[in-house]
């Protein structure tokens, strides 16, 4: 097995540098921070099960379309 | 190194990431932070170069001649914050239109493995739904499936 099949893209090779530690806690983008929490007041979270009822409603309309029309 | 990834470093609580960005204008470091919102398991991803200064720039552009392999590194840290911290849900959107446009298209380009792991929804002037290849949404968010 060589490196590059390790080292995939949902599980990477990651080093740890506790250098980076330096920044715990530290916001290193405070405006943007700023703009996604204006964001998230206004518009709040996606309504996770009213958005998968109507995806499921929308695909089982698509399948009774697709369906074959049945023939005596 | 990968050869579609930069060799990425992170602080122990997998929250801050580094990586390097090697192209015709030379070597520019990259941070990605996790930074948690004012809502419970939401974190926002702040992305953006770090400057000599020591300082951090969301708005520079770049223009390494990278940016795929940029965004793959960035999907890749996603990852791996996601997997110390199952709960969390991740907002993204780019301090520019175009970096938005970027991270969609880099959700796109990623969309299957993403969603092996993720639901993804994006934001549009009417509000939240699932996320689809090639709509122009406002803003991004991620959650694990359980």
């Amino acid at each position: 097995m060589n490196i590059n099949e390790i080292d995939t893209i949902k599980k990477p090779i990651i080093i740890i540098d506790e250098s980076l530690d330096f920044y715990s806690g530290k916001v290193l983008f405070p405006e943007k921070l700023a703009e996604a929490n204006q964001m998230l007041r206004e518009v709040g979270l996606p309504d996770f099960a009213k958005i998968e009822r109507e995806e499921r409603e929308k695909e089982a309309q698509q399948n009774t379309a697709d369906a074959p029309t049945p023939t005596d | 190194m990968h050869p579609d990834r930069y060799q990425t470093k992170s602080g122990k609580d997998f929250e801050t990431f580094e990586f390097v960005s090697i192209g015709k204008k030379g070597r520019i470091p990259k941070i990605v932070q996790y930074i948690p919102t004012n809502i419970k398991n939401m974190y926002n991803l702040g992305f953006g170069d770090k400057l000599p200064s020591g300082d951090f720039d969301d708005t520079v552009i770049s223009d390494n001649g990278d940016s795929e392999k940029v965004l793959a590194t960035v999907v890749a840290t996603l990852f791996s914050f996601t997997d110390e911290n199952k709960e969390a849900m991740v907002y993204m959107k780019g301090s520019t239109a175009s970096r938005t446009r970027l991270y969609r298209i880099g959700i796109t380009k990623y969309l299957k493995e993403i969603r092996e792991d993720f639901e993804v929804f994006g934001r549009t002037e009417n509000g939240w739904e699932k996320f689809k290849p090639n709509r122009n949404y406002m803003a991004f968010l991620v959650k694990r499936k359980i």
